[in-house]
């Protein structure tokens, strides 16, 4: 939204610049930049154009004499638009323009003394088409500064709760009100000539629930030409290009006084009881509109249309049509000034996918006490910039029963919310600049009204919102919160999250963050994965179920950045077709399951490239270290478990299912070389994926001291060559289960795997496992004869139920 | 029989003969290299069966006033020797001793084998370091769902359908109601749906908005959200809070700005700007010569939201705001591309903590 001081100074006087620029930010107003020309542009002045020459030795330049008010200079012209007579802005040797100081320079053998310059060149706009003409009047030798009235425009970000400042006089009623002016009288009636306008049209409303209010005004005898150049000026200045004067009169009118208005050639309405007939009416289906840009559009019953006594003259409130849009032709205008619901408004624009200045300030809510000033305001326009006749009176269809604008405020609640007191006359005071009156007070409430152009008001907690914008929110004086009360409790999910990261990121895993949606190729496989209905693009139209295909991206992209150790970590969300678990309300089921996991990826050397790495790269072990790492430092009861089992995506011979206290956690693998391949990447890749949520509910070991051992324990060490198929897990409990012999299981403190051999002379398809036995009784010292006998008792075990080869 | 022969050439221990006796002593010491040369330098040189020893030995057949004289010497050049000897042995001793220290010297300047720590993830750090700056004011942390409700994240918190402040939000749909979060306000009306106030919690978490990736917009982002909640919560100590909170964060001589704005569920809303933590508030590229830097969104609990999750408004009030992680962590170290915390470059993570490798 684009406001020029020069235009907001009809209605108000303006502090200098940069209290202007305070007192809006303070009163919420954002500015989102500062253009100001004159701060950019010295020593430009108009010029005429007093002859036009063909450059000697160029086709597309002329040789121009150009009078400044004092002398006549010659300059050389590209521009095709340059003719005889014309006022240009003219930059003569030392002026300054935006981009560089302009020096005498020879251009193809002739010199140019100056430059003719376009709007564009003195930032005036982003591109132009040729050179800058200024209006007729001009006086040469004029600073073009003052000529052209080139005055600061501010681009202001207006809130969507804010319609009333997407105008200069609603800006202008801020400013007002932030330095204790009034506004300006403005413009009132116009002057009305010719017949009643309800002898020339009518208007009926089918819909009044969609429409409160529709206004018109026929204006006879336009002459549709350009803008008179003051308003084509303005125009421009805020962005909008000229089109004709009557097209340009309703947009003026719009940025003025922020009334969406439009103008319908009256003759091509089609008549009904003999007279040219606007009807408000909900589209029906199976019609359709050309929109004023051209695009034909098929209606639908929920689209509110303006229609003629035939066919769908315009969208209501959003765009009018091609058929009666007003062309050279045009002898006689009807004004329509309405308001429309913004709801419908909002639908209506959504469904054919436009976004005009129109629709844009009714979906916020135009200002019904608008509609009549601002049609009042265009026709007069039209009788100075179009010679037109307004007839008289207006066609009026409105509601009765304006809903209250009355809201009531209790003096406590102030205080109580903003922490400061006010008096009801201060109260009265803050709001009184702000058209939001008083109508009546009591001791404890005070009841206001609220302007028509302020449907943000509708509560006692927005005066307050008014009552401390007014008040200024720096002059509030900060406080620190009472935190007493019941409330105090340590977020399990945060720490339980913390620990699992800090256990990973102490086990030399860094941490990586993406994003929660992807490719369908990464998250297919056995499950559908949610998909995002209007995605950025089919690779990213997945919601994740899992997070490893990210991380393996990360890989990927480590790996293509030179990395050589690379081990990730990420706890993150994914997503699951089918209903969510736990407490839910009807709306929890319409949500896909979410679950919070943690994934890990390891590649490289085992000691990141460290000298004593000796060549080793990372392997399944590491792995399980990592994990188990993470289940230790959760202090978890139940051993975690890793199973040989199947994972989609790992290798056969090296995958395991997680799991502890029976419930499956995860998996863990050596990555697949198809899934290298496929993505490009370098290994052995390790990963593993865990559930948090399972390992969150899973029970911790409580502390529980117990005294140290009294008796000496003894240890017996034993060897077995078993097959690999034959987990060392399983033969570890055999040996735990049985080593105690008659001597009970109690007396079998540990055991523990301390070697594992692969090579000669085991056989390639066996591995030789070293297990050491610690034997302790807590009650007495047990003899050697009796371990022994426990001993052999089990190796003799271990070679009948295992079938493997002892070795003592 | 050697001796026999040694006693056949035996010396007189004339001036000559002690002499000749000295200079092939002093040539053996100069020529002995071990500990066992010296060994044999004491036994043949120094010890009774040697030269000297036989000099001494010899004494007897000198006359009294001669054998004090002679004596004498010969103890002088006995004395002299021996200590050539011994401090050849300690010059070897010394060299041995260097020579098994150079053998098995162990550089210490090698890098130490060690745990490496890992990397934490940049925005991480910046949440952790704004939960642990708000936490000492008695938040909590609370987690909610990614995919989610419509009611949940617009309509429960006054964003009706059909209302052009959902145009500030970009949302991904999953379905007719269903959608990504845009904001981690929706973990406000979980909380407050779940638990009666009094209510104080820290939400934070991934976003989504429907934007093109560039370097200064990314669909997913992080938030954090704080809503506090009880029956006496005031503006002022939402300006208090928010005082405590960012002058922990950007250091104690921050200044802070506030600004009337619109959040559908606030009223009194607004916008906080801190002094431009680059330049101190003086005006430079960061703060586009403004001084200030926009920070976060703010503002009271709008009584929609309390009489959407059941709560009576004229009974509880408070305070919400939230903050983009990522805005925090490109101000906090100059980051100039948002894209840098998903591509997960070791050599970006690196930079923010740990590891040394």
């Amino acid at each position: 939204m684009k406001i020029s001081l020069e235009w907001l100074a009809d209605f108000v006087e303006l502090p200098a610049l940069p209290e202007l620029l305070d007192k809006l930010l303070a009163a919420g107003v954002q500015i989102d930049r500062v253009d100001d020309p004159a701060a950019l542009i010295r020593g430009v002045l108009v010029g005429e154009v007093k002859s036009v020459a063909p450059h000697p030795n160029a086709l597309r330049l002329r040789v121009c004499e150009v009078f400044d008010g004092q002398r006549t200079a010659s300059v050389v012209c590209g521009a095709a638009n340059v003719a005889v007579g014309q006022k240009v802005a003219y930059a003569p040797v030392g002026a300054k323009i935006p981009a560089f100081t302009i020096e005498a320079r020879a251009l193809r053998g002739v010199t140019s003394e100056g430059m003719i310059c376009s709007r564009a060149e003195l930032a005036l706009e982003e591109k132009s088409d040729g050179i800058w003409i200024l209006d007729a009047t001009a006086v040469p030798g004029a600073d073009i500064v003052q000529a052209a009235s080139l005055s600061p425009i501010l681009t202001l970000d207006i809130t969507p709760n804010r319609p009333d400042l997407l105008s200069h006089l609603g800006v202008a009623r801020e400013v007002a009100a932030a330095t204790g002016q009034r506004l300006k009288p403005s413009t009132q009636r116009p002057t009305e000539k010719g017949p009643e306008a309800t002898s020339l049209a009518r208007v009926v409303v089918e819909e009044p629930a969609s429409c409160r209010r529709y206004l018109a005004r026929v204006v006879q005898n336009v002459k549709l030409g350009p803008s008179p150049a003051w308003l084509a000026r303005r125009l421009a200045a805020i962005g909008q290009r000229p089109i004709n004067n009557v097209v340009d009169v309703t947009n003026y009118v719009l940025h003025e006084l922020g009334h969406p208005l439009h103008a319908f050639d009256l003759a091509k309405l089609n008549m009904e009881n003999g007279l040219p007939t606007i009807r408000v009416r909900s589209a029906r289906a199976g019609e359709s509109l050309t929109t004023l840009d051209g695009v034909v559009r098929e209606l639908s019953s929920e689209d509110l249309v303006i229609a003629d006594a035939a066919a769908p003259v315009a969208l209501a409130g959003v765009m009018g049509g091609a058929a009666s849009e007003v062309t050279g032709n045009t002898a006689a205008v009807l004004l329509e000034s309405a308001h429309f619901d913004p709801r419908r408004v909002r639908r209506t624009a959504r469904r054919h996918g436009l976004k005009t200045e129109a629709s844009y300030r009714f979906e916020r809510g135009a200002d019904p006490g608008m509609a009549s000033r601002a049609v009042d305001r265009c026709a007069q326009l039209l009788v100075e910039a179009a010679q037109g006749d307004v007839a008289k009176g207006t066609v009026e269809v409105s509601q009765k029963g304006e809903p209250s604008r009355e809201i009531p405020l209790r003096i406590e609640r102030i205080a109580r919310l903003l922490g400061i007191e006010m008096a009801p006359e201060e109260v009265v005071e803050l709001l009184e600049p702000i058209e939001i009156r008083c109508t009546s007070r009591n001791e404890s409430t005070l009841r206001f009204e609220r302007p028509t152009f302020r449907p943000d008001l509708t509560r006692e907690v927005d005066l307050i919102e008014e009552l401390a914008r007014r008040h200024g929110y720096d002059a509030i004086s900060p406080q620190l919160p009472d935190a007493s009360g019941n409330y105090m409790y340590t977020p399990p999910a945060a720490t339980f999250r913390r620990d699992v990261r800090e256990a990973l990121l102490a086990a030399g895993l860094s941490e990586a963050v993406t994003w929660a949606f992807g490719s369908p190729k990464d998250h297919g496989g056995a499950e559908a994965p949610v998909r995002i209905t209007n995605p950025l693009g089919e690779e990213l139209s997945a919601l994740r179920t899992s997070l490893v295909p990210g991380l393996l991206h990360a890989l990927a992209h480590n790996q293509r950045h030179g990395g050589e150790h690379v081990r990730l970590f990420e706890l993150g969300t994914t997503f699951h077709a089918g209903p969510r678990a736990g407490e839910l309300d009807a709306r929890d089921r319409e949500l896909p399951a979410e679950e919070e996991r943690v994934a890990v990826v390891m590649w490289g050397g085992r000691h990141f490239g460290r000298w004593y790495e000796s060549g080793a790269q990372v392997d399944f072990s590491d792995l399980a270290g990592v994990l188990e790492n993470v289940w230790s430092r959760l202090d978890g009861e139940a051993p975690l478990v890793l199973a040989p089992g199947v994972v989609p995506g790992g290798e056969p011979h090296c995958s395991a299912l997680l799991q502890a206290g029976g419930r499956a956690l995860g998996w863990a693998a050596q990555l697949a070389a198809e899934v290298l391949a496929a993505r490009q990447l370098a290994g052995p890749v390790f990963a593993a994926e865990l559930s948090l949520d399972v390992l969150a509910g899973l029970p911790r070991r409580a502390v529980r001291y117990t005294g140290l051992p009294r008796f000496p324990g003894t240890r017996r060490d034993v060897a077995v060559v078993a097959k690999r198929s034959l987990a060392a897990e399983g033969i570890r409990r055999f040996i735990a289960e049985h080593a105690g012999g008659e001597l009970g299981r109690e007396v079998v403190e540990r055991v523990r795997l301390f070697d594992v051999y692969r090579g000669k002379p085991v056989p390639r398809s066996h591995v030789s496992l070293g297990f050491a036995i610690d034997y302790r009784s807590k009650e007495r010292t047990l003899t050697d004869s009796e371990v022994n006998a426990a001993f052999e008792g089990v190796v003799q075990k271990l070679a009948q139920d295992l079938g493997v080869q002892v070795r003592r | 029989m050697p001796a026999l022969r040694r006693r056949e050439v035996a010396p007189d221990a004339s001036p000559v003969d002690l002499k000749r006796i000295e200079r092939s002593a002093l040539t053996r010491i100069k020529k002995a290299k071990t500990q066992n040369d010296v060994a044999l330098l004491r036994a043949e040189v120094l010890g009774k069966k040697g030269p000297l020893g036989e000099l001494l030995r010899g004494l007897g057949k000198l006359s009294a006033s001669e054998r004090p004289k002679v004596g004498a010497e010969i103890n002088l050049l006995k004395a002299r020797l021996t200590e050539a000897v011994d401090a050849l042995a300690a010059r070897l001793a010394a060299a041995e001793r260097e020579a098994t220290i150079e053998a098995s010297r162990y550089d210490v300047t090698l890098p130490g084998r060690r745990a490496v720590f890992g990397a934490r993830h940049p925005l991480r750090i910046v949440e952790d370091e704004i939960i642990a700056a708000l936490t000492p004011l008695g938040f909590s942390v609370a987690y909610g769902p990614l995919a989610e409700h419509d009611w949940y994240n617009f309509e429960a918190l006054n964003f009706p359908p059909d209302h052009p402040a959902r145009d500030t939000q970009d949302t991904f749909f999953l379905g007719p109601r269903t959608l990504l979060r845009t904001h981690t306000s929706n973990v406000q009306i979980r909380t407050m749906v779940k638990e009666k106030p009094p209510v104080r919690v820290l939400a934070p978490g991934m976003v989504f908005r429907h934007d093109e990736l560039d370097p200064t917009h990314s669909p997913v982002f992080h938030q954090i959200e704080g809503l506090w909640v009880d029956d006496h919560t005031t503006f002022a100590e939402l300006k208090g809070t928010l005082y405590r909170f960012l002058q922990t964060l950007f250091g104690p001589h921050t200044r802070l700005r506030f600004r009337p704005s619109f959040f559908p569920f606030t009223e009194p809303s607004a916008e906080v700007d801190v002094s431009c933590i680059v330049c101190g508030g003086k005006g430079c590229r960061v703060c586009k010569s403004s001084g200030w830097i926009e920070i976060l969104g703010a503002g009271m609990v709008h009584p929609a939201v309390f009489e959407a999750v059941g709560y009576d408004p004229d009974q509880v009030q408070g305070f919400a705001f939230g903050v983009g992680i990522e805005r925090v962590a490109i101000l906090k170290w100059g980051i100039e591309d948002i894209r840098l915390f998903f591509d997960n470059d070791l050599r970006f993570l690196e930079q923010f903590s740990g590891k040394a490798p």
